[in-house]
C-alpha cells in the first residue's frame, strides 16, 4: 500500500505556505491604499510584491506544464528563475529611502543612490541571461529527450553547458550581493532610525531574511542525503522547506503589519 | 500641529496649506529638513507644482536659506528676520522639523525655541502649521508639544475588520468645544477632502 501521508503533508504545507503569503500580500496592499506618502506607498507595494514572489517561489513547482516550449520556458523561469531576487531588491530599494527619511540627520546609507544603480545593472543582466537560458533549455527539451538535454547541459564543451554553468554561478553572486548589501543597509538604516514602528518592521524583515539561507540549507542537505526529486516536491521532502517558507511568510506578514501603527477604533465617540 | 505616523499625509496637509496660501498671494515660508528637490518630487505626486511659484524655503539643500538642524539659534534668528521683512503681508509658515529637533536636542531646548518663535508668529499674525511624527517621542514630550499649539489634529490608521482606514480627529482647537468625532480624509488633485466617519 503506497504511503499517502507524505503527499498529504506536502499538500497541506503548500496550501498553508500559499495562504500565509496571500494573507500577508493582502495586508501590505491594504496598508498601501491607506497611506499617502510616495515613498511609503512604494515600500508597501514592493512588500506586497515580495509576498506574491514568495507565493510563486513556494508553490511555483505546482504550475502546470505545457506542450508549448515558450510557455514551458516562462513557467520554468517563474519556478526556478532569479526574478524573486529582483523583487527582494526592489523592496530593499524602496525601504532604504524610508529608513533614510526616519533618520533625524538624513544621512545617506552606503551611498545608496549610486550603489542601487550598479546593483540594478547586475540584476538586469542576470535576469535577461536566465530568461534566455530558460528558453534555450525548453527549446532543447522540445527537440531532444531529457537525458540528452541534461548531458548537453552538463557538458563543459557545449555552449549551452557554459551558459547554464555561468548563469548558475552568476545567480548565486547576485543573490549574495543583494542579501549581504541589503542586510547591511537595513541594519545601518534601522540603527539610525528614530521611528520605533519602522524599526519593528525592519526587525521582522531581518528575521524573514534569515529564513532564506535556511531554505537553501534544506535543499542542499536533502540533495546530499539523496532525497528523490519526487519526495523533494511531492512528499515528506518538501515539508521542512515549506515549514521554513511559512516562517518566512509569517515574518514578512508581521513586517507588513508594522509598516504603520494600526489602531482599533473605540466603540464610542463616533462622528 | 498635525500628529501622525510617517506616510499618512501630514506633509500633504502642509503642501496644500502652502499651495492655498500661494494662491491667495500670502507669504509662505517652508522650513524643511529635506532637500528642496525632494520636496518638489513629493508635491508633484499631489498635483502641486512649486517649481514656478513656490514658498520661501529654509531647507538643507537648494533653499533660499540653508537649514542646519544643529543650529537652533541661527534658525530662530533667520525666521524672525524673514517674518519681520514680510510683516506687512499675510504669512503662512510650515515646519516639518520638530521631530528631528526633538531627536537631537533636549525637549526643554526645543520647547523654549518654539515658545520664542510663537511670540514672533503671533506678533505678525501669521499662521504656523507644524507636523510631528507619532511613535518617535515619549508621551510626556508629545503632551508638552501639544500644549504649545492652539490646535492639534491627529491622523491615524485604524483597523476595521480586514480594512485599513485613515481617520482624522481634532484633539484640540482653541475657540472650539471638544470635537469627539472621527473624520475620513483623502487627497485629490484639488486638495484635501474631509467627511464625517460613520461605521
Amino acid at each position: 500500500m503506497p504511503d499517502s501521508l507524505g503527499p498529504a503533508l506536502a499538500d497541506l504545507s503548500y496550501v498553508t505556505a500559499g495562504a500565509v503569503f496571500l494573507y500577508g500580500a493582502y495586508w501590505a496592499f491594504a496598508i498601501r491604499r491607506a497611506l499617502v506618502g510616495r515613498i511609503y506607498r512604494s515600500q508597501a507595494l514592493w512588500l506586497g510584491a515580495l509576498f506574491i514572489a514568495g507565493l510563486i517561489a513556494s508553490d511555483g513547482v505546482l504550475l502546470p506544464s505545457s506542450s508549448n516550449p515558450f510557455v514551458t520556458a516562462i513557467v520554468r523561469f517563474l519556478a526556478y528563475g532569479p526574478w524573486p531576487i529582483l523583487i527582494v531588491f526592489a523592496f530593499l530599494d524602496s525601504t532604504i529611502p524610508v529608513l533614510r527619511r526616519s533618520d533625524a540627520l538624513l544621512r545617506s546609507i552606503l551611498q545608496w543612490k549610486k550603489l542601487r544603480i550598479a546593483i540594478w545593472f547586475v540584476l538586469a543582466f542576470s535576469t535577461i541571461f536566465a530568461l534566455y537560458a530558460s528558453i534555450y533549455l525548453s527549446a532543447c527539451l522540445s527537440t531532444a529527450n531529457t537525458p540528452a538535454c541534461i548531458s548537453a547541459a552538463m557538458s563543459n564543451s557545449s555552449w549551452f553547458g557554459a551558459v547554464l554553468g555561468f548563469w548558475g554561478g552568476y545567480y548565486w553572486v547576485d543573490a549574495s550581493l543583494v542579501l549581504i548589501l541589503g542586510a547591511a543597509a537595513l541594519l545601518i538604516g534601522a540603527r539610525r532610525s528614530s521611528d520605533k514602528v519602522l524599526r519593528r518592521s525592519v526587525k521582522w524583515l531581518g528575521i524573514g531574511l534569515l529564513c532564506v539561507p535556511g531554505l537553501v540549507l534544506v535543499s542542499v542537505v536533502e540533495g546530499i542525503i539523496g532525497v528523490s526529486y519526487y519526495d523533494m516536491i511531492y512528499s515528506y521532502g518538501i515539508v521542512p522547506w515549506n515549514a521554513i517558507a511559512i516562517l518566512l511568510g509569517y515574518a514578512l506578514y508581521r513586517s507588513a503589519r508594522s509598516l504603520a501603527p494600526l489602531n482599533r477604533l473605540p466603540q464610542s465617540n463616533m462622528g | 500641529m498635525v500628529v501622525g505616523p510617517p506616510g499618512i499625509g501630514k506633509e500633504a496637509i502642509g503642501y496644500w496649506f502652502t499651495e492655498s496660501g500661494l494662491e491667495r498671494k500670502d507669504f509662505c515660508l517652508d522650513v524643511t529638513r529635506l532637500p528642496a528637490r525632494e520636496v518638489l518630487q513629493d508635491v508633484k505626486a499631489f498635483g502641486i507644482d512649486f517649481s514656478e511659484r513656490g514658498p520661501f524655503w529654509f531647507s538643507s539643500e537648494g533653499g533660499e536659506v540653508k537649514f542646519d538642524i544643529n543650529d537652533l539659534s541661527g534658525l530662530s534668528i533667520n525666521m524672525k528676520e524673514i517674518l519681520k521683512k514680510n510683516g506687512d503681508r499675510r504669512i503662512r509658515v510650515v515646519i516639518d522639523v520638530i521631530s528631528s529637533l526633538l531627536m537631537l536636542n533636549p525637549p526643554e531646548t526645543v520647547y523654549k525655541f518654539l515658545t520664542q518663535l510663537f511670540t514672533a508668529v503671533k506678533q505678525y499674525d501669521a499662521v504656523l502649521l507644524a507636523t510631528l511624527e507619532e511613535g518617535m517621542h515619549p508621551p510626556n514630550v508629545l503632551a508638552a508639544m501639544e500644549q504649545l499649539f492652539d490646535g492639534v489634529i491627529e491622523l491615524r490608521l485604524y483597523e476595521e475588520g480586514l480594512r485599513v482606514i485613515p481617520l482624522l480627529r481634532i484633539r484640540k482647537m482653541r475657540g472650539l468645544p471638544p470635537q469627539p468625532g472621527y473624520y475620513n480624509f483623502s487627497f485629490s488633485g484639488s486638495g484635501m477632502e474631509v467627511s464625517a466617519y460613520a461605521r
